[in-house]
């Protein structure tokens, strides 16, 4: 596995595959507040991001403007090559060890 | 309408700005008011404008933010993942400066080459012990059996073990694959249709040739050594005995225990092989020889008793479950032999093949070379001695000349370098000057290592072949090498302040008052003051010892060994020549071996007086000049002889007499029950060469224990008078070679050892004091350019070029002689330590000695300073000071 990833990390990679082409950072933590049921603030959503970035699992692409940001720019995030491969590795892992763990293996 | 057109907490927003100064936060604080305008709509304005104050607090201490100033504190194309082009760009720009500075790349070159080729030869000479034996297939599995004896008084360790010990395993113990014994005789004339050659060997067994692997050229492994009396040559040997004709089948003789059978030529052992030899011979024939009594060798009785003449080598090849086991067994047979055996316990064990050249133990009786541990250490810390002094000086040319190179890095960080990137950007110049260094220090490599190989015992079976291995490690140690003295100047560099740099470069602290480059010259001159000082007295203490009158003649005095033959009768034969003045027997040659310790005391007394002792004839006092200065010589009538002693000065001074007389007549019991009577006494004569004071010896006379005949002769044409008394010694029925040496060489090779020191000393001068003039040069060169002004002006205003000299030279003529005060002391104390543990009568290190030495540092430094300082000095100031 490429590097070791952290349980938000993951949420946030998630997050952002989920939201697909909408992927900017009110909508990435709201969707994450909402679905995770907890407070995010901006600053360790986007260290966060920042980190990620320097995993080389999300590249960005500066956006349009819009009026409700006071005129500023938004930075849409795209999962890379590497992050969808990173996460199917840990999503392997958790099935295997839930497999064989005694909780039994229940199929959502 | 004020009220629903809320807006964040201006401060807040001033705060972030403000905090994150240059870095780009567009979208950051986009999300934020996003935020705030999505929280408003549903929260009170004051816990909205709260949250937007938290929210900011949280991205100013966040990770983000951080980065984002980081990265805004370049340029943005000077982050690149694009490393090989930054390499290119390193290399090219390394390559640049280095052909701008010709002189400085040479002298740095040419320092790091002589520094590092100590350690290129000591990375080649590891890599040939590396190999030793490596070329056996065996070589993990095979094992040497070797035996440790306590003497009760001291413990020994013996390479070689009972001939018997292989056999009594191989009915022991069913489980060995192949075991073999070595018998290792010394060099016997091998003679072939009148042909002879002097020739070394072993007798050995057929299961030679599965356990190692030599390479059997011809006939069969299974049978070319099973019979008696059969014997495989190497390929060169046979060659050179047989020059042309079929060998197989062939008889040839070896020495004098008879004629051999030629049943198999082998490939020559190679390079690296700890067993060397050019015959082999079946092991069989060893117990007929014994029979005959043709050859001396301990008998099986006393081969458990005996370790110091038993060269029984034994070699097995075991697996690892077997070692134990086998181990075991060693161990019983040990038990077995030695429970009733009050003085002698022995113990053994096995070797693997691996720690026979390189293990820790110098065992006695080794079959082949050894370069072990020990010498290795001392080797490597040599080593770093002299390369290290050539990494600090790179580092300080490198250092001193930083004013030059300052704009450069100025100007790069202004456009965008990396700390990082200008640090590799004087790593990677390094580098590439200790890469070009490498290959004159592998030129150095080439010329000494042969030399070196012959210094060293065994040396020359070393394989010092440059493999692809050695070559990586070459390279590797020149990269590591040029790391290691790059890494000072690129931390230097990498920190210099732009705005200074480019300001002015007069107004940059190059050092602190106490510069490191001062430290490192007085350092380096220090050592090389050290290795003058070493040479100096050395080369005294040889010349001393040459010419020290040790109180006995050694001119024109031929030790000849007797090998068994009967004294009377060479006395006899011998005397008919010529040139022979005077013949006298004894029992050792002075100097060449030590004299064994024995006792003796007064008859009524308990205390018994250490002493050495020697046996001799009538004629030794006389041959060896010895001055009797009481009582008489050893008289050839006389029936008494045997029970009379003559004593040294020495000897009789530990008596406590007064008078030399008294001595005469005293009584004295030896250990074993001898009573003897002091009939002389002779003045002190220096037995062990110097090396010991001289003590109680005594002389006594018994013709069983002659084992030389000293010759005196008369004559100056030696070769026909060799070549004559050869004939004379075959003409007694002799097959063993005539061994004669002339006493004062025989003394001169005693010294041989003290010349080998004084030689490395010279090298390891010559290297310490050439780096360290490299070094000098360095930094006078950049004093003298950086000076070249001031020196104008001060010529204009009326100096005199002798003034202007010694301006420029004051301070390093004042670091010289700090490095002299450093020195001395320590040189004078280590110095005169080492030579009385040299010799006990040795030298001192004299004042003269230490004024020479001083002398010599100081002439070699004012050289280098003045090949620079007076050039500036006679500079005409108008060239200097035109250009502005």
């Amino acid at each position: 596995m490429k590097g070791y990833l952290g349980e938000f990390e993951e949420l946030v990679l998630l997050t952002i595959s989920m939201l697909g082409d909408t992927a900017y950072g009110v909508a990435i933590k709201e969707a994450l507040e909402q679905k995770a049921n907890r407070r995010i603030t901006v600053g360790s959503l986007h260290s966060t991001i920042t980190r990620l970035e320097e995993k080389g699992l999300l590249s960005s692409t500066m956006g349009e403007a819009t009026a409700v940001r006071g005129g500023r720019k938004k930075r849409y995030f795209q999962l890379t090559a590497d992050a969808r491969q990173v996460l199917q590795q840990v999503k392997a892992l958790r099935d295997d060890l839930w497999r064989s763990s005694e909780l039994g293996f229940e199929q959502s | 309408m004020k009220s629903s057109q809320s807006h964040p907490p201006k401060w807040a927003s001033r705060l972030l700005k403000w905090y994150a100064g240059r870095a780009h936060i567009e979208d950051l604080q986009g999300d934020l008011e996003e935020v705030y305008y999505d929280e408003v709509n549903c929260l009170s304005p004051l816990s909205a404008k709260f949250n937007y104050t938290w929210q900011v607090l949280s991205l100013i201490f966040s990770y983000a933010l951080k980065k984002r100033q980081v990265d805004q504190s370049y340029h943005p194309y000077s982050i690149t993942n694009n490393n090989t082009a930054m390499l290119r760009n390193y290399i090219k720009v390394a390559v640049r400066s280095l052909t701008r500075n010709k002189f400085f790349t040479i002298i740095n070159v040419l320092g790091l080459s002589l520094g590092m080729s100590v350690t290129v030869l000591y990375i080649g000479f590891m890599g040939g012990l590396l190999k030793f034996d490596k070329f056996h297939e065996n070589y993990d599995t095979i094992y040497k059996i070797v035996s440790t004896v306590d003497l009760n008084t001291e413990v020994r360790e013996y390479e070689s073990a009972p001939a018997s010990m292989a056999d009594i395993l191989r009915e022991n113990y069913a489980g060995i694959d192949y075991s073999v014994k070595i018998n290792d005789w010394m060099t016997f004339e091998t003679t072939f249709n009148g042909k002879e050659l002097p020739m070394n060997g072993y007798f050995t067994e057929s299961s030679f040739f599965d356990l190692f692997s030599f390479e059997l050229i011809r006939g069969n492994p299974q049978t070319a050594l099973s019979n008696p009396y059969q014997v495989i040559m190497t390929k060169s040997a046979a060659d050179k005995l047989f020059s042309g004709q079929d060998p197989i089948g062939q008889l040839i003789s070896l020495g004098n225990i008879g004629e051999y059978t030629v049943s198999g030529i082998m490939a020559d052992p190679p390079k690296g092989s700890h067993l060397n030899f050019e015959l082999l011979v079946s092991y069989n024939t060893l117990a007929i020889l014994r029979q005959n009594k043709k050859l001396r060798q301990i008998s099986d009785a006393s081969e458990w008793n005996t370790f110091n003449d038993n060269f029984t080598h034994t070699y097995l090849q075991l697996s690892d479950k077997q070692v134990t086991e086998v181990e075991l067994i060693l161990k019983q047979i040990a038990q077995e032999k030695y429970q009733n055996n009050e003085d002698l316990k022995a113990s053994f064990s096995l070797l693997p093949m691996s720690e026979v050249v390189l293990g820790w133990t110098n065992f006695n009786n080794g079959l082949g070379p050894y370069f072990g541990g020990p010498a290795i250490f001392g080797f490597a810390a040599v080593t770093l001695l002299i390369l290290l002094p050539a990494c600090f000086n790179y580092s300080n040319i490198s250092i001193s000349r930083s004013m030059k190179r300052a704009k450069e890095i100025g100007i790069r960080k202004v456009v965008g370098g990396h700390k990082k990137q200008i640090w590799y950007q004087f790593i990677t110049e390094t580098v590439i000057i200790s890469l070009v260094a490498l290959i004159g220090s592998v030129g150095i490599f080439f010329m000494i290592k042969d030399e070196f190989a012959d210094t060293l015992a065994g040396g020359s079976v070393v394989d010092f072949e440059v493999t692809m291995v050695m070559i990586i490690a070459f390279i590797i140690f020149a990269i590591v090498t040029g790391v290691l003295a790059g890494i000072v100047p690129a931390a230097y560099f990498s920190k210099i302040d732009p705005v200074t740099a480019l300001k002015g470069a007069s107004s940059m602290k190059l050092f602190g008052k106490t510069s490191f480059k001062k430290v490192l010259i007085v350092a380096q001159f220090s050592l090389s003051l050290f290795f003058i000082i070493g040479v100096v007295v050395l080369f005294k203490q040889v010349n001393y010892s040459m010419n020290y009158d040790m109180g006995f003649d050694q001119e024109n005095l031929l030790d000849v060994e007797l090998r068994g033959v009967d004294t009377e009768i060479f006395k006899t034969e011998f005397a008919k020549q010529g040139a022979v003045t005077s013949i006298s027997m004894s029992s050792h040659v002075i100097g060449a071996e030590g004299f064994s310790r024995d006792w003796l005391h007064y008859p009524d007394e308990k205390d018994s007086i250490q002493i050495r002792q020697m046996f001799i004839d009538e004629n030794y006092i006389s041959n060896l000049g010895l001055m009797i200065i009481a009582g008489e010589n050893f008289k050839k009538t006389s029936t008494l002889k045997e029970a009379s002693i003559i004593v040294n000065e020495s000897f009789f001074k530990t008596l406590e007499l007064t008078n030399s007389l008294d001595a005469l007549g005293e009584t004295f019991v030896l250990d074993n029950g001898e009573t003897v009577n002091i009939i002389g006494v002779v003045k002190d004569f220096n037995y062990t060469l110097l090396r010991d004071p001289i003590s109680n010896f005594i002389f006594r006379h018994n013709p069983a224990k002659f084992k030389y005949a000293n010759i005196k002769v008369s004559t100056t044409d030696n070769f026909n008078m060799l070549s004559d008394m050869e004939a004379t010694w075959k003409s007694l029925g002799q097959e063993q070679k005539f061994e004669a040496k002339f006493f004062d060489k025989e003394i001169e090779e005693a010294f041989q050892y003290s010349n080998a020191i004084v030689d490395i000393f010279s090298f390891m001068g010559f290297l310490a004091i050439t780096v360290a003039c490299l070094g000098l040069l360095g930094m006078v060169v950049y004093s003298t350019e950086t000076r070249a002004k001031e020196v104008g002006i001060r010529k204009v205003m009326g100096a005199s070029t002798k003034n202007l000299t010694y301006l420029l030279s004051k301070e390093y003529l004042n670091m010289i002689a700090l490095a002299a005060l450093i020195a001395i002391p320590i040189g004078y104390f280590f110095f005169n330590f080492m030579l009385t543990m040299q010799q006990y009568y040795s030298v001192t290190v004299g004042i003269l000695d230490i004024v020479f030495s001083l002398l010599m540092l100081l002439s070699i430094g004012a050289l280098t300073l003045a090949s620079q300082t007076i050039k500036t000095a006679m500079a005409n100031p108008v060239d200097t000071l035109q250009t502005e």
